[in-house]
């Protein structure tokens, strides 16, 4: 046996032992741009950690949440850090599927935004760390609303919008005032309900889960919503979910599109927009009752309980939502491409200020969401485009359905509400909420 | 797209799933189909409807307790695993085709096999096998690709490991943002190795779904 032969023999019994110390992380994850780009920013990590692995598992979103879910009710123990939104966070926490999570010092978790920190947190503590937040806001064409004589303030009322709406519509052109979601699901038309009905003063349920579906204030955000799309909205716009109304916008279709502040950095990209350079931001409108419409979402990544990598996990969790992540991003791609809507100290970077026109407002958006007080009256629930118990999507999805139809025409706003608080109060009798 | 996924996993992982449980199918089901046509009793009838009745249920209607069992037996995300769950899905369609091939077959010629001091295995081999070819040869490619096209189980019981096709293409769907490029080249990138498999077996295809269409 020759020392060359000994040597590559010792060398490959390193390499053997070292694979096999490794640790892999298998990492559930929504399709997203700021998650793809995570996933091709990895080796930062592995190079730093070279005994931790990473196996990506990414879904389109519905798809995610279905698996997910399925595995951690299950203890199925597939996955070590899950993608997980708002929604599931607190319902989780509250079951005991989530390790709570505790970083050190130099994380600096006092610099994530509060509205988002509360919307992870259950009994004070932290169960998932936010990788990008979001909200929504108005995206106008300032050319068309300079057309219509008016100015955009940077917190209109829905009175103003529909005003504006009206006088933007040239549906000889194919110009309509305005875009709004009417597909049904409880992510898409209701998410946008939900958080304008907050606005005109009402609520899912009172403070002893009755269904508020037959109160005026439904009546009155669903009657708004229906005579301003059928009069300036575009048609077919029951079947509008986001990406409709973003091929609409992009196309020079809509004059205004109230919808998730992502949508930002795609309508003034001049790659996919053809109005890019003449977009205009403004703060989701209000009703004078003190909330607005606008929602707030977070992606954010948390520990299935029960994990056996807890220490590994934690230690990717940090890595990507830490600040020297948002520097790598901003090295790698730009700081136009950094997720956005966690971190404060982000909103005072002057770089990023330069380069995201849209920041401020896409900030001041998710400062204006209380997840923890959604409405005007009280409520025994948290979340703001949602409701945060089990049973709300499959509820979110059945009302959305009715609402749909009557944006459609197929059945009128009365019987829309009549028919959503019958089924609501079906639901949330057989699910034990109301007595 | 490479970056982003390994695709060359992804197929092999296809490639696996949907010929494995294709074989295995085939396995159970030729013998299974022989008795039921060569030697069917009074309750034949009603066993094949049994087994078609299988399909009629929503398969979401199962997820969890097979869920269960795979997380207990440790076959989640694994090849196995759903090699299994696709031969049990699709083995009623493959009993019913191949019974319904077996039938054009005269019994005669069987019976003449045995007179000549055929042993059982020897009959299905070398008699049923040979005359059949065509049959089992489409039932072969048909379960390919409804294997091979499955989403729904290939989805819910993998992560990363045995994720095949399907899973490739779902990692591409997004409800916020239009990638419909990315999106179209994993849908060529997914559908191309059985488009090539089809294209060179096409003859055999048409051939054993027209098979005793004309006497």
């Amino acid at each position: 046996m020759t020392i060359r032969t000994l040597f590559l023999g010792a060398c490959s019994l390193v390499a053997l032992t070292s694979l096999a110390g490794a640790e892999t992380l298998t990492i559930a994850t929504v399709n997203n741009g700021d998650m793809i780009r995570m996933q091709k920013l990895t080796g930062d990590f592995t190079k730093a950690n070279p005994d931790i692995q990473l196996e990506w598992v990414t879904m389109e979103e519905n798809v995610l949440r279905q698996k997910v879910t399925t595995d951690i009710a299950t203890k199925g123990g597939q996955y070590d850090v899950m993608t997980i939104g708002t929604y599931e966070v607190p319902i989780w926490a509250k079951q005991g599927w989530l390790m709570p999570l505790e970083f050190g010092a130099d994380y600096d978790v006092d610099d994530l935004l509060p509205a988002i920190r509360d919307g992870l947190s259950a009994d004070g503590k932290l169960f998932a760390a936010p990788f990008y937040g979001e909200s929504s806001m108005v995206m106008y064409r300032k050319d068309l609303m300079e057309k219509a004589g008016l100015t955009m303030p940077d917190a209109p009322t829905w009175d103003f919008i529909a005003d504006a709406a009206k006088k933007m519509t040239d549906k000889d052109a194919e110009v309509y005032g305005i875009c709004l979601r009417g597909k049904a699901g409880w992510g898409e038309n209701m998410a946008f309900l939900t958080a304008m009905a907050n606005s005109f003063g009402a609520r899912w349920f009172d403070e002893q889960w009755q269904p508020q579906f037959d109160g005026e204030a439904w009546k009155k955000t669903l009657t708004f919503y229906t005579d301003l799309m059928t009069e300036a909205g575009p048609p077919g716009a029951s079947s509008n979910g986001f990406n409709e109304n973003l091929a609409l916008f992009q196309t020079g279709k809509c004059g205004m599109w109230i919808d998730a502040t992502v949508a930002a950095s795609f309508v003034t990209n001049p790659k996919e927009s053809q109005v890019a350079d003449k977009v205009g931001f403004a703060l989701a409108p209000d009703a004078g009752l003190g909330k607005r419409g606008n929602w707030l979402w977070a992606w954010s990544l948390g520990i299935p309980a029960g994990s056996q990598k807890v220490e590994a996990a934690e230690k990717f969790i940090a890595w990507a939502t830490s600040k020297d992540y948002l520097e790598l991003v901003a090295a790698e791609e730009g700081w136009a491409n950094v997720p956005p809507g966690t971190r404060a100290s982000l909103y005072d970077n002057p770089k990023y200020q330069e380069a995201a026109p849209f920041a401020k407002m896409t900030l001041e958006s998710i400062k204006a969401a209380d997840p923890t007080k959604p409405t005007v009256d009280p409520v025994p629930y948290t979340g703001v485009q949602f409701v945060a118990i089990p049973e709300f999507q499959g509820i979110g999805t059945a009302v959305g359905q009715q609402f749909s139809a009557a944006l459609a025409g197929t059945m009128s706003v009365d019987q829309a509400l009549q028919s959503a608080q019958a089924l609501t109060l079906r639901e949330m009798t057989k699910a034990g909420y109301v007595k | 797209m490479q970056t982003r996924s390994d695709y060359g996993r992804h197929v092999m992982n296809s490639v696996v799933i949907a010929f494995g449980s294709t074989f295995l199918g085939l396995l159970i089901a030729i013998p299974a189909a022989w008795s039921m046509a060569f030697a069917p009793t009074k309750r034949t009838k009603d066993v094949l409807m049994w087994m078609l009745s299988t399909k009629m249920l929503p398969p979401v209607g199962v997820l969890l307790p097979i869920y269960l069992m795979f997380r207990d037996f440790g076959l989640l995300d694994t090849r196995t695993g759903l090699v299994v769950v696709m031969t049990l899905i699709n083995l009623p369609i493959i009993v019913w085709m191949l019974y319904t091939y077996f039938k054009e077959i005269p019994g005669d010629i069987l019976e003449a096999a045995r007179m000549d001091g055929a042993s059982l295995a020897k009959e299905i081999v070398y008699v049923l096998t040979p005359m059949a070819i065509p049959g089992i040869a489409s039932t072969l490619l048909l379960n390919i690709i409804m294997a091979w096209n499955e989403a729904f189980w290939t989805l819910n019981l993998t992560a990363a490991k045995a994720a095949p096709l399907t899973a490739f293409i779902a990692s591409y769907s997004s409800p916020e943002g239009l990638f419909w490029a990315k999106l179209s080249a994993a849908s060529t990138l997914a559908i191309a190795p059985i488009l090539i498999i089809g294209w060179f077996s096409q003859k055999q295809l048409v051939r054993g779904l027209t098979f005793g269409a004309v006497k």
